[in-house]
């Protein structure tokens, strides 16, 4: 050992016999020297100095930042590679509170919705039509310990637009057996099954089933259903990110409200901003409509605990020019707004601007404390005329 | 006093020793499941006893087997008669014993961790799997200077509002800590949740529950800086943030960030080229190695570490554990222990095949003697 390794040892090892008795005579001090010195590491002087508290936490801004400071890479997986390659094909944007887990064969993309271990979220491909839809659906039904339905009662099911096509939504509850030893009473479970084509390197088509399932305790699976939603309509081929890089580097410009913080983007939200601890305005960019006006105005109602609206009554609603579009003004007042962990606000305020465009939509959503909302309403509404893409 | 040596020089002892370290291998192995290998070790094998409401109720892993250490020395020593049929049985015990002092010093001095290298990347330190640190250091300073570190054990008991001041006359400022979470990730802080720890820019630790120690858990906490005993700056630290925090204090910048314990290694490994051999068809990992740079005093030396094939040097040991990637580029994971007892076991090896053979070689020896002299009877 070189001279330098014997120091920093002796060092080291003078410090921990200061500290082993100190914990001897009972607890440590409210005040202490600073026991050890050692000779800096190889990596201390070419860290970033002066990072943000946004910069130190989320990163690089990668769309799923989940797989680099991921818990699980403490120990990898030697799974690496499989995760590298589902990079490869897909884009998505993780969702807040969401964690990424290393890819398997069987999932291609593993999240941890809410950071839950006893909830999944996961995309699986298989080949064909993997024994069909309706089979595939009372398997998921049988997992939840429900009957089997009809292949009638399937074909009703209600779509949802997934890789820019619909999919068969599954949205059931019950007493999950799941696979293996898995057994959950009071259970749900989110899924989309779609079967696509896709042309091969040789110009011959093949058929795929794709598998978009959430499982996790009925309180978890209601408390991220919106993030559920954000997660699918975000995936995309990772080829779009490549060829759209121009236009996804250009930022949405806007004039950040006296008292506001801004907090950086995270996850799928390209803006992030903050009122004190209590209000925060959000934006998320998805592709085409982003499920269009009805269903989202609905989503932002069901949050709130109110009625849905009809579409009538969505196309009846206030309108203001915002980021080149006629865009839909939402404004509600409800009760025990949920959030991701069950925390919630019993007065709530939510003010919204839906951008519904035909390539891209934004999805502007200021929400918080009644009081604290209605006192920066005029500050949102200048927020929202400052919006520009591009700047 | 002789019948205390007759008692700890007995078979019996020895048997009992026995069936208390086989009960604790099954309970150690089956309390493991849940609570991780760290307090598994902690609580069954490296305890002198187990406790339960204050109480001791089981010998652990280390008192059996010290115990079962002196127990193998005064049977060879004092209990046996040394003589010449048994001299063999002697060298046996000895070799025995000396395993288990191999074990004892590798408890109390060993250092084990692990090792992440993109390839390119380089290092002079492993991590702890399990201990957390925090450490300050010059962002101006010239490579060879010094960096300060609080140890695990002196801030990990910070839960709540428990806070504690860590001073040194290097640093122009005081570090306050408190708020310790041991396993918590930092998020914005929105409506959706409600944070377990201050909110500090925007962010805030979301609690993700555990009291004990395990591998995949991401420490955080709240510090401050504090100049002349006024605070100055705060902010969350945290195990997943990509970048220290920068303190501006005394005309300079310095670094401060939570991190896995670090141990200095008295060379540089570079990461030349991973390599991966897959099963055909399944992308199973058939065999993996690591071509590595190992530069000590300005020698550079190209070494291939593998499955079985580690990486000895300075009583530092690095296997190849794992692997991954991450955007395209690939990385290798070794894990790392420092251990000045680690060819021990092969040394007490050798000495017990000693003894075996003296022990066999007298029997056959004697064997054929008896065999010799019935042959001239029967004759």
């Amino acid at each position: 050992m070189n001279k330098r390794g014997k120091r920093a040892n002796r060092s080291l090892g003078a410090g921990l016999w200061v500290l082993a008795a100190l914990a001897a005579c009972g607890e440590l001090p409210d005040e202490m020297e600073i026991p050890l010195r050692r000779p800096l590491s190889s990596d201390a002087l070419t860290v970033k100095a002066d990072a943000t508290t946004a910069e130190r936490f989320t990163g690089p801004q990668d769309d799923h930042a989940g797989h680099d400071h991921a818990p699980g890479e403490h120990g990898a997986s030697g799974s690496g590679d499989l995760s590298s390659t589902v990079d490869s094909i897909f884009a998505w944007d993780l969702p807040e509170g969401w964690v990424s887990l290393p890819s398997t064969q069987e999932r291609w993309i593993n999240l941890q919705p809410g950071g839950d271990p006893n909830a999944a979220c996961t995309l699986s491909i298989m080949p064909g039509e993997a024994g069909g839809l309706v089979e595939n659906v009372n398997r998921w039904r049988k997992q939840m310990g429900l009957e089997p339905q009809a292949p009638a009662e399937v074909a009703l099911l209600p779509t949802k637009l997934f890789l820019g096509q619909p999919a068969t939504f599954v949205d059931i509850a019950g007493h999950y057996t799941g696979m293996g030893d898995q057994d959950a009473p009071d259970s749900a479970l989110l899924g989309l099954i779609q079967t696509f084509s896709a042309m091969n390197p040789d110009g011959s088509v093949q058929t795929f089933t794709a598998f978009v399932k959430f499982t996790g305790s009925k309180e978890l699976i209601e408390a991220e259903r919106e993030h559920f939603e954000l997660f699918y309509t975000s995936l995309r081929g990772a080829s779009d990110d490549a060829s759209d890089s121009g236009q996804a580097a250009e930022e949405l410009g806007y004039t950040l409200p006296d008292g506001w913080t801004d907090v950086g983007p995270s996850g799928m939200r390209i803006v992030n901003l903050a009122v004190g601890d209590s209000a925060e305005l959000s934006v998320i960019r998805l592709q085409f409509d982003g499920g269009g006006a009805l269903d989202n105005v609905n989503r932002w109602r069901k949050q709130l605990n109110l009625a849905p609206f009809t579409a009538q009554q969505v196309a009846e609603m206030d309108r203001v020019q915002c980021l080149g579009v006629q865009a839909y003004v939402f404004d509600a007042e409800g009760s025990n707004y949920q959030g991701m962990t069950g925390a919630g606000i019993d007065q709530a305020r939510m003010l919204g601007v839906l951008a519904i465009g035909p390539e891209e939509s934004y999805f502007i959503k200021f929400v918080g404390p009644k009081d604290v909302v209605t006192r920066e309403a005029a500050a949102f509404r200048a927020l929202v005329d400052s919006f520009e893409v591009g700047s | 006093m002789k019948k205390t040596l007759d008692v700890l020089s007995s078979f019996g002892l020895a048997c009992v020793l026995l069936a208390c370290m086989f009960l604790l291998t099954i309970f150690g192995t089956l309390f493991q499941v849940e609570n991780g290998l760290y307090e598994a070790k902690q609580v069954y094998f490296s305890s002198w006893f187990l406790w339960r409401w204050g109480i001791p109720y089981f010998p652990g892993g280390l008192l059996c087997m010290s115990v079962l250490s002196l127990n193998m020395f005064l049977g060879g020593f004092w209990r046996m008669k040394i003589t010449k049929r048994n001299v063999g049985v002697v060298v046996i015990h000895i070799g025995v014993a000396f395993m288990l002092l191999a074990g004892l010093i590798k408890l109390a001095t060993a250092e084990e961790g692990k090792l992440r290298l993109f390839e390119g990347e380089r290092a002079n330190y492993f991590d702890s799997f399990y201990l957390w640190e925090v450490a300050i250091w010059d962002l101006d300073a010239v490579p060879g200077t010094e960096e300060l570190v609080i140890p695990d054990e002196a801030f990990t008991d910070l839960g709540g509002n428990k806070t504690r001041v860590f001073r040194s006359d290097a640093l122009p400022f005081d570090l306050e800590l408190t708020g310790f979470l041991r396993n918590a990730v930092p998020l914005p802080k929105g409506p959706n949740w409600q944070a377990s720890s201050k909110v500090i820019d925007g962010f805030g630790l979301m609690d993700r529950g555990g009291d004990s120690r395990d591998e995949n858990y991401i420490a955080g906490l709240v510090a401050r800086a504090l100049i002349d005993g006024k605070p100055a700056e705060e902010t969350l630290l945290s195990g997943a943030a990509f970048e220290p925090w920068t303190v501006h204090a005394g005309g300079k910048r310095w670094a401060v960030d939570l991190r896995n314990e670090r141990y200095a290694m008295p060379f540089m490994i570079q990461l030349e080229d991973f390599q991966k051999e897959e099963h055909p068809g399944n992308g199973m990992a058939k065999a993996y190695r690591s071509w590595v740079q190992k530069t000590e005093q300005g020698d550079t030396e190209r070494v291939l570490i593998q499955m079985n094939e580690p990486l000895r040097s300075d009583n530092l040991i690095l296997f190849q554990s794992s692997y991954g990637a991450f955007q395209g580029r690939d990385y290798s994971v070794f894990s790392v222990v420092r251990n000045v007892s680690d060819k021990w076991p092969e040394y007490s090896l050798y000495v017990i095949t000693i003894g075996m053979l003296i022990t066999f070689g007298l029997r056959l020896w004697s064997f054929i003697g008896r065999q010799t002299q019935m042959r001239k009877q029967n004759a």
